[in-house]
């Protein structure tokens, strides 16, 4: 997988990190033991003086112990991952992946997704990501992240009080890359999930395909009905089924200006070391692996091929 | 509300309005027929425009080719020159130039002379890029034949439609060619 020089650093590094995760795990055991102490006198206290507020006293302590207890075991395990991910995994990707670069902090940025209008701006009122790749795969240049998008809405009960929640409009893997064709106007293809009055409001947009599997799986939509024949051609279309019955996921495209937008929701949270098994040459192989997944589809989506004028 | 008002507003909106959008959606439906063939148009125009270029540049590569390179200069002046030509033939005429064109793209390969030009490169860049765009645009213009047919047969519209005499309108075809499947073997043979 790595040259001698970079496998032993690796390796050795791997060690340390899997060591400190041992300890890491016996600390949290214990602390874990130590919170039946004040159970256990919440219990006696209890027993000893049945009083209310000593009952409410120690049930507090209990309690304010408890999330200690979590928030430290929640930043250890934090600092384990952002050891592993800077000083195993950034080099581990440069040595697997040539040209490929990997910022864990960074990710496609809330512009560039409103950009794809996938999803209507005034829908994004929260947006988090991390996890950035960015390069070349083969003759395409792409950026890919994780990103998790939410919606502000509001309810008001029977008494009149307003409350705000938000709601998860997208989380999954989000790509942009270089499309191989010259695109003037917008094309989407969105998964299949149109209602009724959607479909019949999208009026002259609403682009009818010839794949009846394509047609039942998206709803595509564009202002050139020729541009988006072009882009979606019937090799691009099976592609495009394909990919999905990969992913399973809700996928949606953008195609516009010079690039193609890929949203592929899925919950999963991809690019971890899982703290809860051996940190080890396995789970940076796991990783490569989502890392291969995300970059195959350049490969499925056959963008690598450039026989048009766009180079 | 009086009754018989209601049975008259009702009578009028039967007879009068979903009459006038049956009309105009065929209207429009008749006319994305006619703009997608334009498209069509734009884009054999542009073909048009490329060959003289590509035939340049390709025959002093592709001797053996003389034959199949002057036929698509014939073609081509044939359709260009030619204002009066109707539809049909048009059609036709441009299903053997893509014919001749499709089986010059195929022996490119055999010229490694012709892959080492630049020149060469660009215009089979453009080529593959107008042949792309002449597909999408036969397909739209399929597509659109397709929805004023069935808006020709499909009750209620082709009340309307008899009313006014509307006539369907053809699919393009795909060349027979095109359509079988590539023999291997005969490439070989070339």
């Amino acid at each position: 997988m790595f040259s001698e020089h970079v496998n032993n650093t690796i390796s050795r590094l791997l060690i340390g990190i899997e060591g400190e995760r041992k300890k890491r795990k016996e600390r949290m055991k214990k602390l874990w033991l130590y919170s039946l102490i004040p159970l256990v006198v919440l219990g006696i206290s209890f027993l000893v003086y049945p009083n209310p507020v000593v009952l409410i006293a120690s049930g507090v302590g209990t309690l304010i112990y408890i999330i200690v207890i979590a928030i430290i075991g929640y930043s250890s395990k934090m600092k384990l991952i952002n050891v592993f991910k800077q000083q195993v995994l950034i080099p581990s990707i440069k040595e697997a992946y040539p040209g490929v670069t990997y910022a864990q902090k960074a990710s496609i940025t809330r512009d560039e997704f409103v950009h794809s209008q996938i999803y209507s701006a005034s829908s994004v009122d929260r947006f988090k990501g991390e996890d950035l790749f960015t390069g070349k795969h083969g003759d395409t240049t792409f950026k890919f992240s994780e990103v998790h998008v939410e919606e502000r809405r509001t309810r008001t009960d029977s008494k009149g009080r307003t409350q705000t929640y938000y709601v998860t409009i997208f989380k999954g893997i989000f790509m942009i890359a270089d499309f191989n064709k010259e695109i003037q106007s917008h094309t989407r293809v969105m998964q299949a999930s149109d209602g009724f009055f959607e479909k019949l409001f999208a009026g002259k947009t609403k682009v009818s395909l010839e794949d009846p599997v394509f047609e039942k799986m998206f709803n595509t939509y564009s202002k050139d009905q020729v541009e988006a024949r072009y882009i979606l051609t019937p090799a691009m279309m099976e592609r495009m089924i394909e990919l999905q019955k990969t992913w399973g996921g809700k996928t949606h495209y953008s195609f516009k200006g010079h690039y193609m937008f890929v949203a592929i929701a899925n919950s999963y949270n991809h690019f971890e070391p899982e703290m809860k098994q051996e940190v080890g040459l396995d789970q940076i192989k796991r990783i490569f692996n989502e890392i291969d997944n995300c970059l195959s589809i350049i490969d499925t989506l056959d963008l690598n091929t450039r026989i048009w004028t766009k180079q | 509300m009086d009754t018989t008002l209601i049975i008259i507003l009702v009578a009028a909106f039967f007879l009068i309005i979903i009459p006038i959008f049956l009309y105009n959606g065929l209207i429009g439906k008749k006319n994305r027929v006619k703009n997608a063939f334009s498209t069509i148009d734009v884009m054999l125009k542009k073909r048009h425009d490329l060959i003289p270029n590509l035939v340049e540049t390709v025959k002093q590569y592709m001797e053996h080719e003389r034959g199949t390179l002057t036929e698509i200069t014939k073609l081509r002046a044939q359709i260009v020159d030619n204002k009066d030509i109707s539809n049909g033939e048009r059609v036709q005429l441009e299903n053997q130039l893509t014919n001749k064109i499709n089986g010059l793209s195929l022996n490119f390969e055999n010229y490694p002379d012709l892959k080492a030009n630049t020149n060469f490169l660009q215009l089979q860049g453009s080529l593959n890029e107008i042949e792309s765009q002449l597909s999408a645009s036969r397909r739209a213009f399929n597509a659109s034949v397709l929805e004023y047919n069935n808006g020709l047969e499909m009750f209620p519209s082709s009340i309307i439609a008899g009313m006014m005499r509307l006539k369907p309108a053809e699919f393009f075809e795909v060349p027979q060619e095109v359509r079988e499947n590539v023999d291997v073997k005969s490439l070989f043979n070339n």
